[in-house]
């Protein structure tokens, strides 16, 4: 094997010797398992349908060996292509050493269908993009007017005075690409927020219940929401806790009948 | 013909014309301010005309006229849309007009696009089964781009949303319509071979 003379670092895109033969190609520039198993049928020259499973399984293993070494991490969708690889070879050999020892039983099932179905797709696909990509792009390739800055302007404006109606005129699509440029823009502006620890403790609030309820035996729960209600973290600390006594079975709440108060009683 | 008839006839052959002329007119200055493709729909209920001949007539009219001027821009159909386009041998000085950064669609995007385009509507699942590679990060970033929009639910477990492609789409890949796309199966023939960047490792 002819090593390249220039070794970059590891963690850039590099250039490597892929096998005994010469040929160089950039390790991450592959758009997954499948991209990768068509490019080495490619190389092979082979047509998909007449695909060299066994060889290309040890080609396309000896590749993911090769990212191994440069401590690439693998995606497990390549993983899962070797294994499905794995399999494929193994059906065809046991089929082999049936056709070997004389067996009648006709297979005629060809385990290679599947792949050979799924590379054929994403070839066509694959070339359906390429001929995107030769589009001319408005934008880029030919220009279009545009809106100027003074209609985007009046436009936010517009936006904020629409009619009840129109604001519920608006579909999931439309809510979630709203949500996702939202959600990009405010990546982008790497705001950082400084989140307090909380300094309410479950036990004191425990405390505080208990100390109530062992001065009266009923307690309406209105009065303990009032009594906590100095602070929201407070109150759903409170409430958490009530739930908590009331599952330790350590409180009881009762109701004369609906809509009356709810009344919080200690012990059992 | 007596005198008066063929008056008649002129008077109503002019009013035809003179109207065409309107229509053509309006949408001519349409086209000029408009920021996106001029909706024809939109013109025919704009100008209170009813759809068909002299709306048609209007626009085949500019876009011959248009093509025959061999000017620096056309008109160009987009959708149920038209909308003027600049010559493509103009880009580079609009480009240094604009000093516009290059753009550039990544593979991913590319074949994404390519699979919904042909697909439409496709869930998320039956994409990454063609791709063999998860595809969540790539819609997301069409669906900010709004070039693929979703269309509600497949009836199947799950219910997994459904992916189209938009207008925009069309308008920016300069697509007619999605059925003016070549026959998938024709790229068979299109391209002789996928060919990765191979270089030589000097």
């Amino acid at each position: 094997m002819n090593e390249p003379a220039f070794f970059p670092p590891a963690h850039q895109r590099a250039l490597y010797a892929v096998l005994e033969e010469q040929f160089y190609v950039l390790l991450d520039s592959f758009e997954g398992p499948l991209d990768l198993l068509l490019f080495l049928v490619k190389k092979n020259r082979v047509a998909i349908e007449n695909i060299p499973i066994i060889s290309i399984a040890r080609q396309y293993l000896a590749y993911l060996e090769l990212m191994e070494e440069m401590n690439l991490s693998i995606a497990s969708e390549y993983l899962l292509m070797a294994a499905t690889l794995i399999q494929i070879k193994s059906r065809i050999l046991l089929r082999q050493q049936l056709d070997d020892e004389g067996a009648e039983d006709e297979q005629g099932e060809d385990p290679r269908e599947e792949i050979i179905a799924r590379l054929q797709a994403y070839e066509l696909y694959k070339k359906g993009a390429k001929y995107l990509a030769q589009q001319p792009l408005n934008g880029w390739d030919c220009f279009s007017p545009e809106e100027t800055d003074l209609q985007n302007l009046l436009e936010d404006e517009a936006q904020i005075d629409v009619s009840l109606e129109e604001q519920y005129a608006v579909s999931l699509s439309d809510l979630l690409t709203a949500f996702l440029q939202l959600y990009e823009r405010r990546r982008a502006s790497q705001e950082r927020y400084e989140i307090n620890r909380d300094l309410i403790n479950m036990d004191e609030i425990y405390n505080r219940v208990n100390e109530t309820l062992s001065r009266q035996a009923t307690v309406r729960f209105s009065e303990l929401v009032e009594r906590f209600s100095a602070d929201t973290s407070l109150l759903v600390v409170l409430f958490l806790a009530l739930l908590e006594l009331t599952r330790q079975k350590r409180v009881t709440i009762n109701q004369e009948a609906p809509f009356e108060p709810l009344l919080i009683t200690g012990g059992i | 013909m007596s005198r008066s008839s063929l008056l008649a006839e002129f008077k109503k052959v002019s009013s035809v014309s003179s109207e065409l002329r309107h229509i053509k007119d309006v949408i001519e200055s349409l086209l000029l301010i408009s920021g996106e493709p001029v909706n024809l729909h939109d013109v025919q209920i704009l100008l209170e005309i009813e759809a068909g001949d002299l709306l048609d007539e209007a626009v085949n009219q500019l876009e011959d006229e248009y093509r025959l001027r061999d000017r620096g821009f056309y008109l160009q159909r987009i959708g149920a849309g038209i909308r003027f386009v600049t010559k493509q041998e103009n880009a580079s000085w609009i480009r240094k007009f604009k000093a516009g950064k290059p753009v550039r669609f990544s593979k991913a995007a590319l074949e994404t696009l390519a699979i919904i385009a042909y697909r439409q509507p496709i869930t998320r699942p039956e994409i990454e089964s063609i791709r063999g590679v998860d595809a969540s990060g790539v819609l997301r970033l069409l669906l900010v781009k709004e070039l693929i929009a979703i269309k509600g639910r497949k009836e199947v477990v799950g219910s997994p949303l459904l992916y189209v492609t938009t207008d925009k789409f069309l308008q920016i890949f300069n697509l007619t319509s999605l059925s003016s796309l070549p026959d998938i199966n024709s790229f068979g023939d299109l391209y002789p071979n996928v060919e990765l960047p191979l270089l030589d490792g000097q």
